[in-house]
């Protein structure tokens, strides 16, 4: 019989506190004209947002679900509530915030995260934003952060008309329509030109409510020569229902900006999590993304690059661990549509206890993009014969004059390697672990120390050896 | 029927993509079902025979047809086919090749294609294998000539330490399209996979390569690569790569690897250095990837067919 490691799934306990369900509104269940007229009435949209709202509707009744990728069948849109508002409205301290809600980003470090190692924070919880804040110093500079509505409805609503949603547009795809028509929270940042932030900015999006969706839409926009750094983190308790999450991200990188978008994804295991996010690189801009994805009973995630400026680049690292009843498909997509554009996408996938982990991506290499260059590698890790990996990766290429690399790999731990570090006085249980570990570390190695050590905790790769 | 779905990807992605199948429509739809059958072509080794068998389908000016082929390999036989695809330079055509493949018990089969069809035919190939206990299927494809190919490659390791070995080279100018999707099933424990194709994009052809490795449970201790090199040399080329590995067995070795671009400026440096013309160098580099594929061919007569053919279609480009 073969040695066997058996690695434990995440640690889920701080995640899965419940609130009792006590919003101050919470519209019926189903999606038709009323509710995204009632929600747009919630919303006191401007007119033209009322219209889009609609519109997008429209688009989302005609378009027919995805005939790719994991099965939607448990997602039942007759039982999604689509706008949850918490009892309580936005504060900018968090003594104002109720202490229940409070009492729930304590325990999941946002407060403290702040304290420490923050630029600004925004708070979602459920359909709204319930905190936000932005250091004086960096709000000094010029840089703005703020809850999306509040951009709309003020002095950005003419930069938030001509950016929001045309990057990700309602037909893009039927749940990219979704969003488009019922979205509610998320934040909006401008960094103007030239100005480096030098520490992170960070939202977090808390769904609390069961069978509701979270829909926040998130515009970031970074001037020429400008540098941001933006964390996203999610997460929810878990309900014998469906939950669903379709926020939209939609990034402007300037000419020779940069920003750099990382994400801890911790949904529960009733989430639907299907996520669109895309960049827009200027000449000489840079775009990195960093995405781990822990939670969620199904994923369909791929950020996405469109590099329209000379000499633009891009960098995606990505884990993505999908254990019991999961089923993760996740991974990225970059056009190249200038001259002298890189990108390298390199990812690492973990499947135990049956999950299910895809890694999907699409290089796509313009005829303009003279002197392009793209490496992809993606490397999956199967821990037992129970569970399923498979690396999906396309390429199409227009141009003679760009150089294209990718490799995947799929396997298991090495034996040679245990036996190395065996040989070296470690035992066997935490030699396989330390490889584990290790293969995690594209990612973990990307991020600031205090979510490093957030992402380990949630991988929680407690080696509980079992041999034999 | 106004279309059909062929070379269909085992598994699908993104629509936009345009790579989880291929439809035949219109023209070449019409040529399909108006193919008419030949006589099927059956070949069978005995266990522990050897045969080797050459055939020629020589395709006319015009013409439609359909020609099925079955080779059976018994336990422990061996069976050597060579099959020539080819016809007039300026023919017109339609040319849909069936080849199945049933390798006994410690069966090897070796089947080499070589299409050296004119520049308006067009040619559907589909090869379906199965191979039992420690069989091997080795496959080596030339594709050079025809307007349209379609081919595909099914090969299912049903037998434990069953293996396969897949090497394609094409060369494609004008606007020639190839349209490939390679899959092979690991079923069994300790199985063996390798598909490697080499070639070349000139002018403004186009060439859309599936590969799939499926690992099926039960297939631990199995092993399975993919390896493709494109050689870009037209500026409105276009190539199209979707390499899949599905894996449901913990225990296997799984991967692939792709690299496109056009030739390595320092080798053609150092050819341009010791005298030779650009044009030159870039189609030396080019015909050494197909001539390294034709020296496998081990039959001499179809290599040097091969040879003149890469003659022609470079005097002629010239």
């Amino acid at each position: 019989m073969k040695d066997k490691t058996y690695v434990d799934d995440v640690d889920r306990s701080v995640y899965d506190i419940r609130n009792e369900d006590k919003d101050s509104y919470r519209i019926r269940e189903g999606l038709d004209r009323s509710v995204v007229e009632r929600i747009s009435e919630e919303k006191k949209d401007p007119e033209w947002m009322r219209q889009f709202r609609l519109q997008a509707l429209e688009i989302y009744n005609k378009m027919p679900l995805p005939d790719w990728g994991p099965p939607l069948d448990g997602l039942d849109m007759d039982h999604i509530a689509t706008y949850v508002r918490p009892n309580t409205k936005m504060a900018a301290k968090w003594s104002d915030v109720p202490k229940e809600i409070k009492d729930t980003f304590e325990q999941l470090g946002i407060p403290e995260a702040e304290r420490r190692s923050l630029a600004g924070v925004g708070a979602q919880y459920d359909s709204e934003l319930v905190y936000h804040s932005i250091r004086r110093e960096v709000a000094e500079q010029g840089v703005v952060y703020t809850d999306l509505e509040s951009a709309l409805l003020g002095e950005y609503g003419e930069m938030v008309r001509r950016h929001f949603m045309k990057l990700v547009t309602p037909s893009d795809h039927k749940f990219a329509a979704l969003h488009g028509a019922v979205w509610s929270g998320g934040s909006f940042v401008y960094v103007p030109p030239g100005v480096s932030v030098e520490i992170p900015l960070q939202s977090y999006f808390r769904l609390n409510a069961p069978g509701a969706g979270q829909f926040e839409h998130t515009l970031i926009i970074v001037d020429e020569g400008a540098d941001l750094h933006f964390i996203e983190g999610c997460s929810a308790p878990k309900y014998n229902v469906a939950n669903l999450h379709a926020g939209c991200v939609e990034l402007f990188v300037g000419k020779g900006a940069k920003l750099r978008y990382s994400t801890i994804e911790n949904w529960s295991k009733n989430m639907y999590n299907l996520n669109t996010k895309r960049a827009l690189v200027e000449e000489g801009g840079v775009m990195e993304w960093v995405s781990g994805s822990f939670g969620s009973r199904v994923s369909y995630l791929y950020p996405m690059t469109i590099l329209k400026g000379k000499g633009a680049r891009m960098e995606f690292t990505g884990i993505t661990f999908a254990g019991k009843g999961q089923n993760l498909d996740t991974g990225a997509k970059v056009v190249h549509a200038a001259p002298d554009t890189v990108s390298y996408i390199n990812t690492r996938s973990i499947s135990k206890s049956g999950g299910v982990s895809t890694f999907r991506s699409a290089v796509t290499i313009g005829k303009q993009a003279v002197g392009a260059k793209s490496a992809v590698s993606c490397q999956s890790l199967m821990l037992d014969s129970q569970s399923r990996s498979d690396t999906i990766p396309a390429m199409d290429i227009r141009t003679r004059h760009a150089d294209v690399g990718h490799e995947a790999r799929i396997g298991r731990i090495s034996d040679e390697a245990v036996f190395y570090l065996m040989s070296r006085g470690i035992p066997e249980e935490e030699a396989r672990a330390m490889i584990v570990s290790g293969f995690a570390d594209n990612v973990s190695k990307e991020l600031p120390l205090e979510y490093a050590v957030e992402m380990n905790n949630l991988i929680r790769l407690e080696m509980k050896g079992s041999i034999g | 029927m106004t279309e059909m779905k062929i070379n269909q990807l085992p598994v699908r992605t993104w629509n936009w993509l345009g790579m989880n199948e291929s439809l035949l429509k219109d023209r070449d739809l019409q040529l399909l079902e108006s193919a008419a059958a030949e006589k099927a072509a059956i070949l069978s080794a005995k266990p522990e025979e050897q045969i080797r068998r050459a055939f020629c389908f020589s395709c006319g000016e015009g013409e439609s047809k359909s020609q099925a082929v079955e080779l059976t390999a018994e336990e422990g036989s061996t069976l050597t086919v060579w099959m020539e695809i080819s016809s007039e330079r300026d023919a017109e055509g339609f040319f849909a090749l069936a080849t199945k493949i049933k390798a006994g018990r410690l069966a090897k089969v070796r089947l080499v294609q070589v299409q050296l069809l004119g520049e308006k035919y067009r040619f559907w190939n589909d090869i379906q294998a199965e191979c039992g206990e420690g069989a091997g299927v080795e496959l080596i494809q030339l594709f050079l000539g025809g307007a349209k190919t379609w081919a595909a490659f099914h090969n299912s390791l049903d037998g434990a330490e069953s293996s396969v070995s897949a090497e394609l080279g094409y060369w494609l100018r004008a606007d020639q399209r190839l349209d490939l999707n390679y899959v092979t099933l690991h079923k069994e424990e300790k199985t063996k996979s390798q598909i490697l194709a080499k070639g070349i994009l000139d002018e403004e052809a186009f060439k859309l390569f599936r590969g799939t490795i499926d690992f099926q449970t039960g297939s631990a201790g199995s092993e399975g690569a993919e390896t493709e090199e494109v050689l870009m040399l037209g500026e409105n080329a276009v190539n199209q790569t979707i390499p899949l590995i599905l894996c449901a067995e913990e225990d296997v070795q799984g991967s692939h690897g792709a690299t496109v671009g056009a030739p390595d400026e320092d080798v053609l440096f150092y050819l341009v250095s010791r005298g030779m013309e650009k044009p030159e160098a870039v189609n030396l580099l080019a015909r050494s990837r197909i001539e390294a594929l034709s020296a496998q061919i081990g039959n001499e007569a179809l290599e040097e067919k091969v040879h003149e053919y890469l003659e022609e279609m470079t005097q002629h480009a010239g």
